[in-house]
C-alpha cells in the first residue's frame, strides 16, 4: 500500500502535494501548492476538506474520479462523503476558518484562497469562534502553541472590500473588530505563530503583527497600502510600534509602501524568512512541536512579562492606546472622503482585465 | 574586594572579573553580591574622580563567562531565592547606570542570567564557538528578569521569538540577531575587547557620560519597578511545582560535570 501510495505522489509531483501520514489505513494528501499548480486542474478545484477524521486534506476531484492515479484506494468510505459533502456545499458555506487541534498544538487556516482570505464577517466569526476555544486559564490539555497560516497564494489580503463598497457601514465595523481581534491574540494565553506566505498587507499585516512570532516566506509581502482607499492604518500602529520599532512604524504607517519578506525581517516585524512555502511549513511545524513540550505555564508568564516589557499588555502604553487608534481609524473610516475613495479603488479594480 | 569577583583599573579601563571558573562563573549569592559590589566601588569611582574610569570590561575568568544562575543552594528557600533574583536585576541595573561605557568579554558560554549580564553591557564581543541564549521557558522558567534587557537591545518581536521559543545558540549567529555587537576569532577576543575599551576612553567622560544617561532614559533602563517586578516574577515561577521539578531533575547529582554547569533562570 505504501509503495503504491510512493508511485502516486510521484506521478503527481507537478502538484507539489504534501503528504500526511496514514490514520485509519488510509494515507491522505494534505496539500497541494495550488499557486504553483502547472497541471490541467484548476487552483479551484482544490479544496481543504475538515474531514470526520478530523483531518485537512485537499480533495483533487479530477484526480480522484478518474481512478487510474490510484487516490481512490486508499479513501475510505466516510471521506468520500465528506467529498462529495464539500462539492455540494456553494463557497459560502465552506468553513473559512479551519481549526485543527493536535495535543498542545492549534492549528488555525485561513481558508478562503480565492479571495485572498479577506477579512470579511464570516472570516471574523469564525476566527473568533476557533480563538473560543483556546480558555484563559492554562491546564493541561489546553493549547499551549497556536500556528496561524493561510491556504492560498495569499496570507491575508486585508478587508473584504468588496463587502465595504456594498454596505459602507461594515468597514468601521471591520475595523473595530480587527482591532479587538489583535489585542485578543496578543493576550491569548498560548505562543501564537503566524506562518505567511504570499500577501499579508493592512488587515493581514496587523493580524500576522498581533502573532508573537512571524515566520514568512520569501515571497510573502507586509504593509499597510490603505491610504489609497483613504483610511488610515491606525488601528494597529501600537502592535507595529512593538514590533518594528519607532522608526520602522513611521516608515511603514505612513509611505504606505509594501515591503518584502526581507526587509520586514530587518525591521523585526518577521523573526525567519524561508526559501519557499514547504520549507516555511516545515520550519514552523518544527518550531510549534519544540513550543508545545515546553511546560505551558512558563510559556504564559513569559509571553505575559514581555506583553508587559513592551506595553502591549492592557494597562501597558501600547495596549491602553488600542481603543484610541481603532477609534481614529474608524472616525476616518466613516468620512466622504474615504467612502469616495474606497469606491472609486474598488471600481478601478474591477474594471481590470 | 570580595574574591567571586574582582575590580582592577589600569589607564583608565576598569576591568570586572567573575572569579567562580571551577563552576563557569555560575552567579550564586556570594558571586552577585561580590558583582554588586565591584559595580558601586566602580560607580564611586566614577563619581568621585571623574576621568579616572573611562571604559568598563566585564569578564569571567576560566573557560566561561558565565553560565547563569546558580539555584542549587536556594532551590527551596524561597526567601533567599528572591533576594537573589533581586540582586541580579538591581545589579544588572546598576551596571546599566554606570555612567562609563561597558563591554562584555564573552568567551565560552553566557546563557540565561550570564547572557543577560552580557546583553546589559553596551558593548558584547564573542567568539564563533561561543553559546549564547536563553534556556529558562525549557526548564519551566520565566526568564523575566533578562527580558526587558533584551527588548531594549534587539527590540520587541525578535526578543519575544528568542525568548519564547528557548534554546542556545553559537556567537556567529548571536552576532547577527543583534545580541552581541560582534563575533571574533577566540584567539583575537582578548585585543579585540582591550581595543574597543582603549578607544572608548579616548572619548569625552562627560561627552560619553551624558549619552549614556540619555539612551538609558530614552530605553526606560531607569525604570525600577520594571526591575523589582521582573524579580519578584522570577521567584514565583521558580516557586511553581513544575519549575521545582524540573530544576531538581537539573540539579541531581551527575557523576561527571557539575551541577552549576547548566544555566537556570
Amino acid at each position: 500500500m505504501a509503495r503504491r501510495f510512493k508511485r502516486t505522489a510521484a506521478r503527481t509531483r507537478q502538484h507539489q502535494v504534501e503528504t500526511l501520514g496514514s490514520q485509519s489505513g488510509a494515507k491522505f494528501v494534505r496539500s497541494c501548492n495550488t499557486r504553483r499548480c502547472q497541471c490541467d486542474i484548476a487552483p479551484t478545484r482544490v479544496a481543504p476538506v475538515d474531514t470526520p477524521l478530523g483531518l485537512c486534506m485537499s480533495y483533487q476531484p479530477n484526480l480522484f474520479r478518474s481512478g487510474g492515479h490510484g487516490f481512490s484506494v486508499h479513501i475510505t468510505l466516510r471521506t468520500t462523503r465528506a467529498f462529495r459533502a464539500w462539492d455540494l456545499m456553494t463557497t459560502d458555506q465552506r468553513p473559512q476558518v479551519i481549526s485543527q487541534r493536535s495535543g498542545r498544538l492549534l492549528t488555525l487556516t485561513l481558508n478562503d484562497p480565492h479571495r485572498r482570505n479577506a477579512l470579511g464577517t464570516a472570516l471574523f466569526d469564525q476566527l473568533e469562534a476557533a480563538l473560543d476555544t483556546v480558555t484563559p486559564r492554562v491546564t493541561d490539555d489546553a493549547p499551549s502553541v497556536i500556528v496561524l497560516g493561510a491556504h492560498g497564494s495569499a496570507f491575508c489580503a486585508g478587508f473584504d472590500l468588496e463587502a465595504c463598497v456594498q454596505d459602507p457601514d461594515l468597514l468601521p465595523i471591520f475595523v473595530e473588530r480587527l482591532g479587538q481581534l489583535t489585542t485578543r491574540i496578543r493576550a491569548l494565553p498560548a505562543v501564537v505563530i503566524a506562518q505567511v506566505q504570499g500577501a499579508a498587507l493592512a488587515g493581514g499585516c496587523a493580524l500576522a503583527m498581533s502573532c508573537d512570532i512571524v515566520h514568512a516566506a520569501a515571497d510573502a509581502t507586509f504593509g499597510y497600502p490603505v491610504h489609497r482607499i483613504g483610511v488610515s492604518p491606525a488601528v494597529n500602529i501600537p502592535m507595529l510600534l512593538a514590533t518594528a520599532g519607532l522608526g520602522g512604524a513611521r516608515r511603514i504607517a505612513l509611505s504606505g509602501e509594501i515591503i518584502q519578506a526581507s526587509q520586514a525581517k530587518s525591521l523585526g516585524m518577521v523573526q525567519d524568512v524561508h526559501a519557499d512555502e514547504h520549507t516555511l511549513r516545515s520550519a514552523v511545524a518544527t518550531l510549534a512541536e519544540s513550543l508545545c513540550v515546553k511546560n505551558p505555564h512558563a510559556l504564559r508568564t513569559t509571553k505575559d512579562w514581555l506583553n508587559r516589557v513592551d506595553g502591549t499588555d492592557p494597562t501597558g502604553s501600547l495596549g491602553s492606546a488600542a481603543g484610541r487608534a481603532a477609534q481614529a481609524t474608524i472616525d476616518v473610516c466613516r468620512t466622504t472622503e474615504a467612502r469616495n475613495m474606497l469606491e472609486s479603488f474598488w471600481s478601478q479594480r474591477r474594471s481590470r482585465p | 574586594m570580595n574574591e567571586r569577583a574582582s575590580l582592577t583599573i589600569a589607564d583608565g579601563c576598569a576591568t570586572i572579573v567573575l572569579r567562580r571558573g571551577e563552576s563557569r562563573n555560575a552567579l550564586d549569592c556570594d558571586t552577585i553580591h561580590a558583582l554588586r559590589a565591584c559595580i558601586d566601588a566602580a560607580t564611586t569611582q566614577c563619581n568621585h574622580t571623574p576621568g579616572n574610569i573611562r571604559s568598563l570590561v566585564l569578564a569571567g575568568e576560566g573557560k566561561s563567562f558565565c553560565a547563569g544562575m546558580d539555584l542549587k543552594g536556594v532551590l527551596h528557600d524561597a526567601v533567599r531565592m528572591g533576594d537573589m533574583l533581586r540582586g541580579l536585576s538591581l545589579a544588572l541595573l546598576a551596571l546599566r547606570r554606570l555612567p562609563v561605557p561597558t563591554i562584555a568579554r564573552v568567551q565560552g558560554a553566557a546563557i540565561g542570567g550570564g547572557c543577560g549580564l552580557a546583553v546589559v553591557c553596551d558593548f558584547a564581543i564573542t567568539h564563533p564557538e561561543a553559546k549564547l541564549g536563553y534556556p529558562e521557558v525549557d526548564l519551566g522558567v520565566c526568564p523575566a528578569v533578562v527580558a526587558p534587557w533584551l527588548v531594549r537591545r534587539i527590540g520587541a518581536g525578535p526578543a519575544r521569538a528568542m525568548l519564547l521559543a528557548g534554546g542556545t545558540m553559537g556567537g556567529e549567529e548571536a552576532a547577527a540577531r543583534g545580541l552581541v555587537t560582534r563575533c571574533v576569532p577566540a584567539a583575537d577576543l582578548d585585543a579585540e575587547v582591550a581595543a574597543l575599551a582603549k578607544r572608548l576612553a579616548t572619548g569625552g567622560a562627560e561627552a560619553l557620560a551624558c549619552t549614556k544617561r540619555m539612551l538609558n532614559e530614552l530605553d526606560g533602563s531607569l525604570d525600577e519597578k520594571i526591575a523589582a517586578d521582573a524579580a519578584e516574577l522570577s521567584a514565583r515561577v521558580i516557586a511553581g511545582p513544575e519549575a521545582q521539578a524540573s530544576l531538581a531533575r537539573l540539579y541531581a547529582p551527575k557523576p561527571k560535570e557539575s551541577a552549576a554547569t547548566n544555566p537556570a533562570r
